[in-house]
């Protein structure tokens, strides 16, 4: 009996203490899940997902057409063509276009409790860094599929390029955050000589 | 959490995941390269195996096999590639690193949680993948099987759906949430600020 109420206690202790911490979780948790949903939704897969590839896709062999980068291919739909004598092909997926980190980006920041007018400049900014440290993923892996094996090709599409994106994705995140919740501090008095 | 906190917070992980958290994600990655994932591998299969008590599940040093046994008689398998797992496993060792530990062995004792949750997650995860293979149109395809439709595949469509939409590339963060928690209720001590 004590030690049920003990642990009654315990929980009620938790739940008192950790109640942003917990707030943040379910918000977050919630968006998520509206974000698969409406991901895994056929119409917005059509219309938004998809155009949002080509568009990334359009990106990425515009910068590898340039002289400097001198990978010349063709580009359809989500699939980009290596031109030239270049035989690779490589195709944008789903899981590719960081619309996943995107949603979960922006979960944590809609988690935070801080008002919008503070944070949606910073919103934007992480959005589009994220999105340039995607198409340089995408940059990146025509160059190694086109010039590298198989098998180096699978390491930085499969474990290099997924981890830094996490990573880089968390980083950009606590970046944004810090600047938004920063705010002018007292400065520190100084005793006079 | 007041904005002065929420600012302190996220300068400080932000800093520990740089300073602490990278190296201990790139330590990781070498244990993987140097071919500790194998050892790892059969702590997943030991552990699937007590989960999965009515089916048998080996590993072959690369893959997790999957035993399915067919209604017409013999046996089929499905293979799961280990290296889907390695993602989750360099997080939370990334994560475990970048979190400010009170003392050596408060660290050692989340570490044990963290493990114990990945092996878990990795295990109902790899049975969770498979089943759903097995009571798919594809399997069935393959073996030459009728297949219809019903409520239990679509749930576990659906929970692979997810799998690929955020766990595959994300599971270490509620790992490392999960571990945190479990901890937290365990030894019941105040967070620090």
């Amino acid at each position: 009996m004590i030690e049920q109420k003990d642990t009654a206690n315990r929980l009620q202790n938790f739940a008192r203490e950790y109640r942003p911490e917990i707030r943040f979780v379910l918000i977050f948790l919630v968006i998520v899940g509206l974000g698969f949903k409406l991901v895994y939704n056929k119409t917005v897969a059509d219309h938004v997902i998809v155009p949002i590839t080509e568009l990334e896709t359009l990106v990425a062999s515009k910068i590898l057409n340039l002289s400097f980068v001198g990978y010349p291919n063709r580009q359809k739909g989500t699939v980009l063509s290596g031109t030239g004598g270049n035989p690779f092909r490589m195709e944008v997926r789903n899981n590719c276009n960081g619309v996943y980190e995107s949603i979960v980006f922006l979960a944590a920041f809609i988690a935070i409790q801080i008002p919008w007018r503070r944070k949606i400049g910073w919103v934007s900014f992480g959005f589009f860094l994220f999105h340039l440290v995607n198409e340089a993923r995408l940059v990146s892996l025509f160059i190694i599929g086109s010039s590298y094996s198989t098998q180096t090709f699978d390491f930085f599409h499969e474990t290099f390029w997924q981890y830094t994106l996490v990573i880089v994705t968390l980083g950009i995140f606590l970046f944004c955050a810090n600047r938004v919740t920063k705010m002018e501090r007292p400065a520190p008095v100084k005793e006079a000589a | 959490m007041s904005r002065i906190e929420y600012s302190d917070l996220t300068q400080s992980v932000l800093k520990r995941l740089f300073l602490f958290g990278l190296p201990a994600g790139v330590g990781a990655a070498l244990f993987w390269y140097f071919g500790g994932m194998r050892y790892w591998g059969y702590l997943v299969v030991t552990l699937a195996k007590l989960l999965g008590f009515w089916t048998t599940v080996q590993f072959d040093g690369r893959d997790l096999i999957y035993q399915v046994t067919l209604e017409m008689g013999g046996t089929s398998f499905i293979a799961f590639k280990m290296n889907q797992f390695n993602l989750s496993f360099l997080e939370v060792m990334t994560l475990l690193g970048a979190w400010r530990h009170r003392s050596v062995k408060a660290g050692f004792r989340l570490a044990g949680w963290s493990v114990l949750i990945l092996l878990g997650y990795q295990a109902i995860a790899f049975l969770a993948h498979c089943h759903a293979v097995e009571i798919g149109p594809d399997f069935a395809n393959s073996q030459h099987i009728m297949w219809e439709s019903s409520w239990w595949y679509v749930f576990m469509k659906n929970v692979a759906a997810f799998q690929t939409f955020i766990l595959r590339y994300w599971a270490g963060f509620p790992v490392f949430a999960l571990a945190l928690l479990a901890n937290t209720l365990t030894t019941g001590k105040p967070k620090t600020k």
